[in-house]
């Protein structure tokens, strides 16, 4: 549901290999992405953003978001996080949308 | 690379698929593959569909279906268990879904397990609704699924020595395995276990499984790439994988797949969001757009994706893949084999009462029927009798099918004897055997009708035969024949509701969050559109200006206009089918699977065309509101006029078909009664079965119809096909007189004297295949249902075959000028040909009203107001009544009850100030002096003397009619009359505040209180009223109500003419004494508008202004592709009808499609004898028009 208070929408930089990312500049800091970066689709509230959506028009991508969930380390602390980096469309394009806790 | 999936939902799963069942098969046949799967939500919606398109595709069909089993309680105290079920709101905490798939190649077995796994997972009653969030299916538990699917399940003792039942299947297991599997994927008991991490949980649950069903228990492993840690996650997927492997239980992989492309998933959203009724915004969605039929490669990445992940090697991957398409090897479904495709199971000869041979049963039956059908016939008619009658019964017995013909005769003969109405329609009225078995009603030979048109030579399936009953008994007839023939053997029929726009407009606009009066008014005004074109719509039609305007502008809209196109067609509900009954032999249950209907009596999950390639007999038992209209005007005709009928009726007092206590049998009545072809030609046929719309007004003025066969061409030429090609034109020509009949060859003349030479009927087309290529009927009518369309395939073979026919004399019969004729005429035929069979049946109901009409017109009219057959409302019949003189009563507390009465009025017509004023009697066929029918030859002598002596009938409105009153209240009512007064109505009968005041205002009490006017009576009764409401504070204190009319208190004014008038209109819906254009006469007549009688009085092209309330917008298909309007008005004289065309429409605008009241200018144009329409310029709302002449102090305004 599209209320909940977890959503964040924060710019990250990202540097990927065969489109998997290895590291990435997000609140002004390094993180190296650690163990196997898990690619998942989350639903997009395609009804608030777009203006059309005709039947055969592709909606698939009008719905859908490509995110990894990652577990990353920050490169001088050391500090270990877990988030959601939202797939854009050129790599300074990426969203962090989700921190877990 | 094959990939079979095998949990597939099609759009049968409502609310939730978005692709029909062809379109996945010929999905995946585009990929090579070679099987195919359905699995859709709780039945068998789309299985067969799914089967017959693998088929056709020569792919192997595999069924199965995705139930809830509810989930077994976690803890062992019941009462702690009750408290969380209690407490769960979503229905995956109590239960779990699975896919349980038939096994194949097992004479049925997993067929029928499958359909009666189905049909116990539904609660006996329950109504059919929306495809909901809460679905209604469930099984019980594990123990209950293996009950039915598991190895020693057993279903009936109906069988032979083999084990057989009479499908010829054997359905009982006999090798003791299940005989369907079970796939346990992600949303199951134990995909629900690991999800929770719940590993002990979870084998418990899987073992269980396992027990009950050993050998047929799969793990169905589905990843849709979710968040982590949720149902379908990769994780979920690999840690299922990881339990199975540890158990040794056999895993699949599939993709739960609810779409064709990822596209479809915006339309699954809109779905989810009409189902739960929350708009998006609120909904809890589905994951992601994955869900979708993912072609091989994808499926084996997805399968190396989760092997990986769960550490296993890539060994794992291919055996996951293997297994699935192992699985489908199993699960292949014979349709020989399993399904008895297209074997036709029809009930055991014990249950429709016969025992001994059937062929020799239905001759005798048909033989002993001779004299009653053909009581005088002569020796020749009854030689070619005899011989169709031998041509029939060979036919059928060819194709076996006497039982089916003795099964129909047999539930006729049921109908006929609870006194309901019935007779066939549609091209088995062709048949002789029909007719003699009392299915049909009309005599085959008597009106040149083909059995070849009903049952040909190749037929493989069973032929289709209609009934038509009186409507109002339609579920009294459904009861009878389940108790007849038993529970077994009977079932409804279903059909699917679909989105069309309104529908659809309304869900889109909800799910987005649009306010709903704004929902409202697109609905409203897209209500006569197809979904998919609403686009194109808003860009063509006028009256839609608005509506484009406001779409361009909101961004909201457009997108809602988007959505609402997506969701066109798709399946949203399952209903009953509103006349299909299926009948068969004691294993229905095997072959279909049944959900309650809303009726208390099952449905089938098939529908119709479903139900043909099961080969289940499919009766369509047809309300018709007609019959039942007819069957309660005999039934007051006999009430009010007992012995003294035929004369009432201007009818032969020896007539035959009238009993002396005054029955009459209206299916004897001759068909040739001048009087009701007067009436016909007259065009005056409000009331009349199909011949009473403007278009077909326009017809019968034309055609001037003067014979039963006439009316049968009337019939088959009012269809667009036919109107378009103008066939009417030569056919009234030569009819009338003004032109030769133009036969073709000499040779057609017999034939086609029936139509002056027009070649209207299939049964004339199979006649002229007949002579010109020397086929057989049976042959000829194979030829002719591929006649639609290009005909280039049969020209030359046609030309061959009739140049080379030759006479005894060696010369050819058809010259190349003539061949070339009758082949345009076959061309032109094409796709207007009407089985004159279908016709007959319809005009003989058409004739019968017709007849009622003319004879015993407030009888007849009474039954139209009691079950309303036609298109015109209420109201427009009481006009009706009014210009033929026969009163409307009103509403008369002792003398109204629940049904439109016929009342005698006393000679003297005393009861002035309820009669119709300002009425004349017009075309009253008992102003005829010679209104009498000719029966058995006899002259008869005109009753005119006894006409003029006739007591003047008039219809009693009932109370039915009130405005917001309740059946218990009607009931009361009745029961407790005769009324003495007012206050004892009031007390006794305990009607409602606002219904007893309505009574009042509209007169209920006129007759009760003469004293009084009705301004005090309404007067009284407010008081009454708030009287009893005050004291009903002190029960103990009496009421002190007086209860003769003296103690009305006097001296109120009375309703004014306009006040009574507004009130009858208010609680009845209707005016009672007079037209309420006569509201608006003075604003009419100084506009000179004329009255739609005196129309016909104006020479063509005149102009001319008519008023009226509309009675009728038709837009049907034209030649030219545009669109004409055409609207019929009434104004107490008859029915005004203008047309109009691009430019009126503009002028017009809206006005066309809302406005009630209409003013409108234009043209007349004369149609034929006594047919005259308005070409229309331009149209008004005549209410506005009204407020604005009188604001500008009722001056002319001009037009």
């Amino acid at each position: 549901m599209y209320a909940e208070a977890l959503g964040l929408d924060e710019a990250a930089v990202v540097w990927t290999t065969d489109g998997v990312p290895q590291r990435f500049e997000w609140r002004g800091k390094r993180f190296i992405v650690g163990a196997k970066p898990t690619l998942w689709y989350d639903h997009v509230p395609w009804w608030r953003t777009s203006a059309h959506a005709p039947k055969g028009g592709g909606g698939g991508d009008l719905l859908e978001q490509r995110k990894w969930q990652v577990s990353a380390f920050e490169a001088e602390t050391g500090e270990v996080v877990r988030v959601d980096l939202a797939v854009g469309v050129d790599p300074s394009w990426w969203r962090v949308t989700r921190v877990y806790e | 690379m094959e990939f079979t999936h095998l949990h597939v939902a099609s759009a049968f799963s409502a609310h939730y698929g978005t692709a029909r069942p062809e379109a996945l098969v010929q999905a995946v046949a585009s990929w090579g593959a070679t099987h195919a799967a359905i699995t859709d939500r709780d039945g068998l919606y789309g299985a067969v569909r799914h089967v017959r398109t693998c088929m056709e595709m020569q792919i192997k069909p595999i069924v199965g279906v995705d139930l809830l089993v509810e989930n077994a309680p976690l803890n062992k105290d019941k009462a702690h268990e009750t408290k969380r079920l209690a407490f769960a709101c979503v229905h995956e905490i109590v239960a779990g879904e699975v896919t349980v798939l038939a096994r194949g190649n097992n004479r049925g077995d997993g067929w029928a397990s499958l359909c009666r796994l189905i049909s116990a997972a539904y609660p006996r009653t329950h109504r059919p609704g929306r495809g909901s969030a809460d679905r209604q299916a469930q099984l019980k538990s594990v123990a209950h699924v293996a009950s039915i699917v598991g190895g020693d399940a057993t279903y009936n003792e109906n069988r032979n020595k083999n084990g057989e039942n009479a499908n010829g299947l054997n359905d009982r297991n006999v090798t003791n395995e299940p005989t369907c599997v079970v796939l346990l994927g992600p949303g199951s008991d134990v995909g629900q276990a690991v999800l929770e991490g719940k590993a002990n949980l979870a084998r418990e649950r899987l073992k269980a499984w396992q027990k009950a069903l050993p050998g047929a228990i799969y793990v169905e492993i589905v990843c849709h790439h979710t968040q982590p840690g949720t149902r379908a996650s990769l994780q979920h997927a690999a840690a299922m994988l990881r339990l199975a492997r540890s158990m040794n239980v056999p895993a699949v992989i599939t993709n739960a797949t609810r779409y064709l492309t990822p596209d479809d998933a915006l339309t699954g959203d809109v779905l989810d969001a009409a189902a739960q009724l929350l708009p998006l915004d609120e909904l809890p969605t589905q994951a992601n757009a994955q869900a979708w039929l993912k072609p091989p490669e994808m499926m084996y990445d997805l399968a190396a994706q989760v092997c990986e992940y769960a550490g296993l090697s890539r060994h794992a991957a291919f055996d996951l893949l293997s297994t699935t398409e192992a699985l489908a090897a199993e699960c292949v479904l014979d349709p020989d084999a399993d399904l008895a495709w297209r074997k036709p199971k029809l009930p055991e000869l014990n249950v429709i009462g016969i025992s001994g041979d059937p062929r020799a049963i239905l001759r005798q039956r048909c033989e002993d029927a001779l004299p009653l059908r053909y009581e005088r016939a002569s020796s020749s008619l009854l030689a070619r009798v005899y011989n169709r009658l031998d041509d029939e019964l060979e036919t059928i017995s060819q194709f076996g099918f006497e039982t089916y013909f003795l099964t129909i005769a047999d539930v006729t003969n049921l109908i006929r004897d609870m006194n309901v109405r019935v007779q066939a329609r549609g091209s088995g009225v062709g048949s002789l055997v029909n007719y003699l078995l009392r299915i049909s009603t009309v005599d085959p030979l008597e009106h040149d009708l083909l059995f070849e048109r009903f049952l040909g030579r190749d037929r493989s399936s069973l032929p289709d035969i209609d009934l038509d009953v009186e409507s109002a008994r339609r579920h009294d007839i459904y009861r009878a024949i389940f108790a007849r023939y038993g529970e077994h053997r009977v079932s409804l029929l279903s059909m699917q509701s679909k989105y069309r726009a309104r529908g659809a407009t309304r869900d889109a606009g909800l799910a987005l969050g649009l306010d709903g009066e704004q929902i409202d008014e697109v609905a409203s005004s897209l209500w006569r559109l197809n979904a998919r074109a609403m686009r194109s719509a808003l860009t063509e039609k006028p009256e839609l200006r608005e509506l484009a305007a406001q779409v361009a502008e909101d961004s909201r809209l457009d997108l809602l206009v988007d959505l609402t196109e997506r969701l066109d067609r798709l399946p949203t509900h399952i209903a009953m089918h509103p006349c299909g009954v299926i009948l068969s032999n004691a294993n229905l249950f095997s072959v279909t699977p049944v959900q309650p209907s809303g009726l208390g009596l099952p449905m089938s999950q098939y529908d119709k065309d479903d139900v043909d390639d099961m080969g289940l007999i499919k009766l369509d038992v047809l309300g018709v509101r007609m019959q039942s209209s007819i069957a309660y005007s005999l039934g007051e005709i006999e009430r009010i006029n007992g012995s003294r009928a035929a004369i009432a009726g201007g009818l032969n007092v020896a007539a035959r078909y009238i009993s002396p206590e005054g029955h009459i049998d209206i299916d004897s009545i001759p068909l040739n009664d001048e009087p009701t072809f007067e009436a016909i030609r007259s065009t005056h046929t409000l009331g009349m079965f199909q011949i009473e719309s403007p278009g077909q007004r326009e017809l019968v003025g034309k055609m001037q119809p003067d014979s039963f066969t006439d009316l049968i061409a009337d019939i088959s030429l009012f269809r667009p096909g036919p109107m378009k090609a103008n066939m009417v034109t030569p056919f009234v020509n030569a009819k009338l007189g003004f032109a030769q009949a133009d036969y073709l060859h000499p040779r057609f003349r017999p034939f086609l004297q029936d139509s002056f030479g027009v070649v209207i009927y299939h049964e004339h087309v199979l006649r002229i295949l007949h002579e010109c290529m020397g086929v057989t009927l049976a042959e000829a009518d194979e030829i002719r249902r591929r006649m639609g369309g290009d005909l280039t395939w049969l020209a030359a073979q046609f030309r061959t075959c009739a140049a080379s026919m030759h006479d005894d004399a060696g010369k050819r019969v058809f010259s190349d000028a003539q061949l070339k004729r009758i082949w345009d005429a076959l061309v032109a035929f094409g796709s207007f040909g009407f089985c004159k069979a279908h016709a007959a049946a319809f005009a003989l109901t058409t004739y019968q009203s017709a007849w009622l009409k003319t004879h015993y017109p407030a009888e007849f009219i009474a039954g139209l107001f009691e079950h309303d057959p036609g298109m015109y409302p209420r109201r427009l019949l009481m006009a009706e009544a009014r210009r033929i003189g026969i009163p409307i009563l009103g509403l008369d507390i002792n003398r109204s009850n629940a049904h439109y009465v016929v009342e005698t009025l006393p000679a003297d017509a005393a009861d002035t100030s309820n009669i119709a004023a300002g009425s004349r009697p017009r075309d009253c066929a008992q102003d005829n002096g010679s209104g009498c029918a000719q029966d058995d030859g006899n002259s008869v002598r005109p009753e005119a003397n006894a006409v003029a002596k006739q007591p003047t009938k008039g219809i009693r409105l009932s109370l039915r009619d009130v405005k917001g009153i309740t059946e218990a209240e009607i009931v009361r009512l009745v029961a407790g009359a005769p009324y003495e007064s007012i206050v004892d109505c009031y007390q006794r009968a305990r009607p409602s505040s606002r219904v007893f005041l309505r009574l009042v205002s509209v007169g209920a009490f006129d007759q009760l209180a003469q004293a009084r006017n009705r301004g005090e009576l309404v007067s009284y009764a407010r008081n009454l009223v708030t009287k009893e409401r005050g004291e009903k504070a002190c029960d103990d204190q009496p009421l002190l109500l007086s209860a003769t009319c003296e103690s009305v208190p006097s001296g109120e004014p009375d309703l004014s003419h306009d006040e009574k008038l507004a009130c009858e209109l208010e609680v009845l819906a209707c005016e009672v004494n007079e037209h309420l254009i006569e509201c608006y006469r003075p604003m009419l007549d100084t506009f000179g508008v004329c009255s739609a009688a005196d129309l016909l009085q104006l020479r063509s092209n005149s102009e001319v202004l008519v008023a009226g309330v509309r009675v009728a917008t038709q837009t049907p298909p034209m030649k030219t592709g545009k669109r004409v309007i055409f609207i019929s008005v009434d104004d107490g004289t008859g029915v005004a009808d203008a047309s109009f065309f691009a430019e009126a429409q503009n002028h017009a605008g809206k006005v066309l499609f809302g406005t009630r009241l209409l003013l409108i200018q234009g043209k007349t144009r004369r149609t034929g004898a006594r047919g005259i329409s308005i070409q229309a310029e331009n149209a008004w709302d005549l209410k506005a028009l009204w407020l604005e002449w009188q604001r500008l102090g009722g001056l002319h305004l001009a037009a």
